[in-house]
């Protein structure tokens, strides 16, 4: 099955790219991405993966304070306080959602931050 | 009579406060989820899926299902008041809501588009209500070829009746067959694709597809376009919605017109977005005011709203009859069958009343709700819309990993859930869709077993796909839609040719 499908693909990736070379495309859409454009994609990118990797860090509660104020801050451009205050919110507001009310335990990581308050 | 009985009885599992309460938390959720961009039906349910893991299926369904109806209306508020559609499905609603909205008619145009989606729904619902287990019974005969026609089916709609072009369709349809292959080769057990990776031994969950493909591929694009939101304010108020009911009974044709339209499209795996397209194209041909469309005409938002609307909900139709889903939404539901342990399919009527009926009566409750609390609270949810854009975009992807783990308590989830992400932002750049993808990997196995097993029936022949009246008018209807591209370019070259000799 796998050798069918895989076959397909690149059957139709071919027919694909015969249709995108031969077409007329409209001059403004000739341009994948711009670079400013792109900046703002990988500004939103590389700070998620960093989220993702203080997940394994120090658990989902403190990486997603510590990245929601990061965020607020530097692409934001909000006053420290205010970008902390949304972060702890958020993550304080996940944290009765899931760990009081629901009982689904979520990734707390190595280092177990929340640990020293019981948790 | 039957059908009524039936339905009383799920009123009777429904109505109950615990069940009331969960309808508004997830109708609430479901509009807030409709009105962000980057969360829409199908990964708002898919991340608010495991929080109903512990409650009894019938409760779980009627909070998710709500919050489908939620996201459907939802998508409305953004289209009129901001000009930015919150679902694909409510681009056609932008081009006769925002000019009214411009025009300081905000409140009647959101109350028409309520009124439009609440009729759309509550027919598609009836038509459920009466069809479907006449559809269940019918399918209670099926067999692995019949199945397998009607998995032919739902692929080959999509292929033939989609927007995009159809080798993109198959391109993104066959990558979600591999997805769906790693791992387990079901009729001989032999493992496959998984290149000796042991994180590759727990598959791909269509979950983490939908969560990504759909939640953080879409805040990649809003961030490339920068969005900064300026929208109109609307207050409502019951004045305003007491005179546009009176105006509104004028446009019973079209709304009829729609609503056909969109029952046939969602049943079909055609889905909402194009059902609210073709039925706003059909409203302005056929309208005496047709060459006003698009300058904040009621009926141009009549008509596209009791479309969606009407698709969204009969797209439940096959899921909950034959276990097949019609769109990314219902499949998310489908997934949520299989995790509270119910099989879905065509048994499911008998086996499972309590749930069936239930989630039927709860469509019917469910939507009075939702247009109970969309007239009530429109200022509310247009302020979430306020919220800049830093802190919604953080704060939504903190909300799609948490629903990327809970699904499997895996940590790499998450890390597919970022892939996915690009992956979708790529695809929707290229103009490939993905609805098929996701298709293609919730039925992926499904449809492989399916043909697998008509295989060994038939030793191998194709023709037991042809083999009965049934199978073979499903497997022809499937071709049909297949090539229909083909066959409506030689119509219309044909007719071309026709009118050149009128001419002559």
């Amino acid at each position: 099955m796998p050798f069918y499908v895989g076959s397909i693909i690149c059957i139709g990736s071919i027919i694909n790219l015969i249709q995108a070379a031969t077409a007329s495309i409209p001059a403004g859409r000739r341009i994948f991405v711009e670079w400013g454009a792109l900046r703002r994609v990988f500004a939103v990118l590389v700070p998620a993966a960093l989220f993702v990797i203080g997940i394994h860090l120090v658990g989902i509660y403190v990486s997603a304070l510590v990245y929601i104020a990061a965020f607020m801050i530097w692409i934001g451009k909000y006053s420290w306080h205010k970008g902390l205050a949304v972060g702890f919110g958020v993550s304080f507001a996940l944290f009765l959602m899931f760990e009081v009310w629901f009982q689904v335990l979520l990734p707390k990581g190595a280092y177990n931050i929340l640990g020293y308050f019981g948790y | 009579m039957e059908g009524i009985n039936s339905l009383m009885y799920g009123f009777s599992v429904v109505l109950s406060p615990y069940n009331m309460v969960l309808m508004f938390v997830g109708v609430f959720l479901g509009i807030i989820v409709g009105v962000l961009p980057g969360l829409g039906g199908a990964n708002g349910v898919a991340i608010l899926l495991p929080l109903t893991f512990t409650m009894p299926p019938a409760s779980a369904i009627v909070m998710l299902s709500c919050i489908y109806w939620g996201a459907l209306f939802g998508g409305a508020i953004t289209s009129i008041l901001f000009n930015i559609p919150g679902e694909p499905w409510s681009v056609a609603t932008t081009f006769d809501g925002y000019p009214m909205a411009q025009q300081g008619r905000a409140g009647e145009a959101l109350t028409t588009s309520f009124t439009a989606s609440f009729f759309g729904a509550l027919c598609a619902v009836i038509m459920i209500t009466f069809i479907a287990p006449a559809v269940a019974n019918f399918a209670l005969e099926f067999g692995p070829p019949e199945f397998f026609s009607v998995y032919f089916l739902t692929f080959c709609s999509f292929i033939g009746m989609g927007k995009e072009k159809p080798f993109k369709v198959v391109v993104s349809m066959m990558i979600g067959f591999a997805l769906a292959a790693v791992v387990i080769d079901i009729v001989t057990g032999q493992l496959r694709l998984t290149f000796g990776f042991t994180e590759l031994l727990r598959g791909f969950s269509f979950l983490i597809a939908v969560i990504g493909l759909f939640g953080i591929g879409e805040i990649l694009l809003s961030m490339e376009e920068g969005l900064s939101f300026t929208g109109k304010t609307a207050r409502i108020n019951p004045k305003v919605v007491l005179e546009t009911w009176r105006k509104l009974p004028r446009f019973w044709g079209t709304a009829l017109r729609s609503m056909v339209i969109g029952c046939w499209l969602g049943v079909t795996p055609g889905g909402a977005t194009p059902a609210s397209f073709m039925a706003y194209g059909v409203a302005k041909r056929i309208s005496p005011d047709g060459a006003k469309f698009g300058t904040g005409q009621m009926e141009g938002v009549v008509a596209p709203e009791v479309a969606n609307n009407a698709a969204g909900t009969s797209a439940l139709l096959p899921m909950i009859a034959l276990g097949i889903p019609g769109s990314p939404t219902a499949a998310v539901l489908l997934g949520g069958l299989l995790i509270w342990g119910l099989q879905p399919g065509p048994l499911l009527f008998k086996e499972q009343p309590d749930f069936v009926w239930g989630l039927i009566a709860s469509m019917y409750l469910g939507n009075i709700a939702t247009l109970i609390l969309v007239l009530t609270c429109v200022p509310l949810f247009a302020a979430i819309l306020r919220i800049p854009f830093s802190i919604i975009a953080p704060v939504i992807i903190v909300i799609c990993a948490v629903g990327a783990y809970t699904v499997n308590n895996a940590q790499s989830d998450i890390w597919y859930m970022l892939v996915f992400g690009v992956v979708g932002y790529v695809f929707k750049k290229l103009d490939y869709p993905l609805a098929p993808l996701v298709l293609a990997l919730v039925l992926g196995d499904m449809a492989e077993s399916a043909f697998r097993q008509s295989m060994l029936i038939a030793a191998g022949d194709l023709r037991i796909f042809f083999s009965n009246w049934l199978v073979g008018s499903i497997t022809g209807l499937a071709l049909f839609a297949l090539f229909w591209p083909l066959i409506a370019r030689l119509i219309a070259r044909l007719r071309a040719s026709r009118s050149e000799q009128a001419a002559l």
